[in-house]
């Protein structure tokens, strides 16, 4: 016989239910859109203005302290929030951002379909991600989410 | 940023003063005629007309330029450089048509009704055609197959309602005046473009690419107008081609600079950013 360290084990439930899933689940859909929405406004205005666009929400990311990052059609997120709501308003900020600026080069009409062809292609997990924590919406205006002052 | 800014406004200010200059030379030309003095011995035409041809060329050279601009703002692998390299090149070849016909009519007494600056032109319109179905494809992404038939249906339409108008208003033969079939025959193809330009514009309305799409649309109507109303109509045409010029020109801008240049020289519109978190 040998002497085994005595350790606590802490056991995490890995159910889709758990917020640290929901999280994550939020991260790669929020990644996943934007990318595919930045990668059609590429083919439509071509590369100068996507990376005007990804200098923009990378600044505005870093400005409030977030280590969320556009560079080309790549969004990357590693950023820890404390809180899913927290991470849902991030979102909703740069997201409307984004939509904007897109809005401001292609008009209200394209962008408007290029958010629905993208939401349209999700899969049934981000749909229902996207609607316990809204961070776009389709206005008939406007194509992107975040609050209007 | 402020140096984009300032870059972005030295631009604008000097090609709108330009543009403003060729409107009141081609304007005082027009009305006062204070050069009404022929050129040579051999010709009718007079130094107020070599003027306004000069400014016709000019307009279409900036045009021209800011096209090739365009152009060189896309990478050889993006989409926007094939679409802008038929419409820069379309340009180019209207520039070029513009200068042989100024040629002619400023050395010969009476123009031929068809001259070599006709090709020029015609092979314009093959170039706009294969921009705008570019453009297109990429908008509503048809399918190859389908796009082909639009334009061979559209340019069919062209020559069928360049037949039959031909034939209503000759009467004859339509090889008995073949200036009016041309005549004709440019206007529907002006109208053609124009539509699909205006689509395009309609399609980006409100955002910053609209303003390219507007200005050929100005142009294809205000050509469309110059065939049949030369005297007022190439004031019109002159003014259009500065219009599409301002109209690339801001295009260019907005992909070299970014929008971020261009949104500190208008109001801003009401924020669409939310707020940040509250953490």
């Amino acid at each position: 016989m040998w002497h085994e360290t005595q350790f606590d084990v802490s056991v995490y439930s890995g159910e889709q239910t758990s917020e640290a899933f929901q999280e994550n689940l939020l991260v790669r859909t929020f990644t996943g859109v934007l990318q595919k929405v930045i990668r059609r406004y590429n083919e439509l205005a071509g590369r100068s203005l996507v990376n005007a666009l990804g200098q923009e929400i990378t600044n505005a990311a870093r400005g409030q302290g977030w280590h969320i990052q556009s560079a080309g059609e790549t969004v990357m997120d590693s950023e820890i929030f404390s809180t899913i709501q927290d991470q849902a308003s991030a979102y909703r900020m740069l997201a409307g951002l984004c939509m904007a600026r897109i809005e401001d080069v292609l008009g209200p009409k394209i962008t408007n379909t290029i958010l629905r062809e993208t939401l349209t292609q999700l899969d049934k997990t981000s749909l229902q991600i996207l609607q316990t924590y809204p961070f776009l919406a389709i206005t008939e205006s406007t194509g992107g989410g975040g609050k209007k002052p | 940023m402020n140096n984009n800014i300032l870059q972005v406004k030295r631009i604008l200010w000097l090609a709108i003063s330009g543009c403003f200059l060729l409107v009141a030379i081609h304007l005082l030309i027009y009305f006062i005629q204070p050069f009404d003095v022929s050129i040579g011995i051999s010709t009718i035409a007079t130094w107020d007309d070599f003027i306004i041809n000069t400014v016709t060329i000019l307009a279409a050279t900036f045009s021209s330029i800011c096209a090739t601009l365009i152009l060189f703002q896309y990478d050889r692998d993006e989409k926007g450089r094939s679409i802008w390299s038929c419409i820069a090149v379309g340009f180019w070849l209207w520039t070029v048509a513009e200068i042989i016909w100024m040629g002619f009519n400023i050395t010969k007494t009476v123009v031929p009704i068809i001259t070599i600056a006709d090709a020029f032109w015609i092979a314009g319109y093959v170039f706009f055609t294969a921009g705008f179905a570019r453009q297109f494809h990429l908008l509503y992404r048809s399918s190859r197959h389908a796009l082909i038939l639009l334009v061979l249906g559209a340019w069919t339409m062209v020559l069928l309602g360049t037949a039959l108008a031909s034939s209503l208003l000759i009467g004859g033969s339509p090889l008995s005046d073949p200036g009016l079939v041309l005549n004709i025959f440019y206007c529907l193809s002006d109208l053609t473009l124009g539509i699909v330009a205006l689509l395009f514009t309609i399609t980006f309305r409100g955002g910053a690419m609209m303003r390219p799409w507007l200005g050929i649309f100005i142009l294809a109507i205000a050509d469309c107008l110059y065939i049949w109303l030369y005297e007022i109509g190439i004031v019109v045409y002159n003014v259009a081609y500065l219009v599409l010029g301002i109209g690339f020109l801001l295009h260019f801008l907005l992909l070299k600079y970014g929008p971020s240049a261009f949104r500190e020289l208008v109001p801003a519109p009401a924020d669409k950013i939310g707020s940040a978190p509250q953490s």
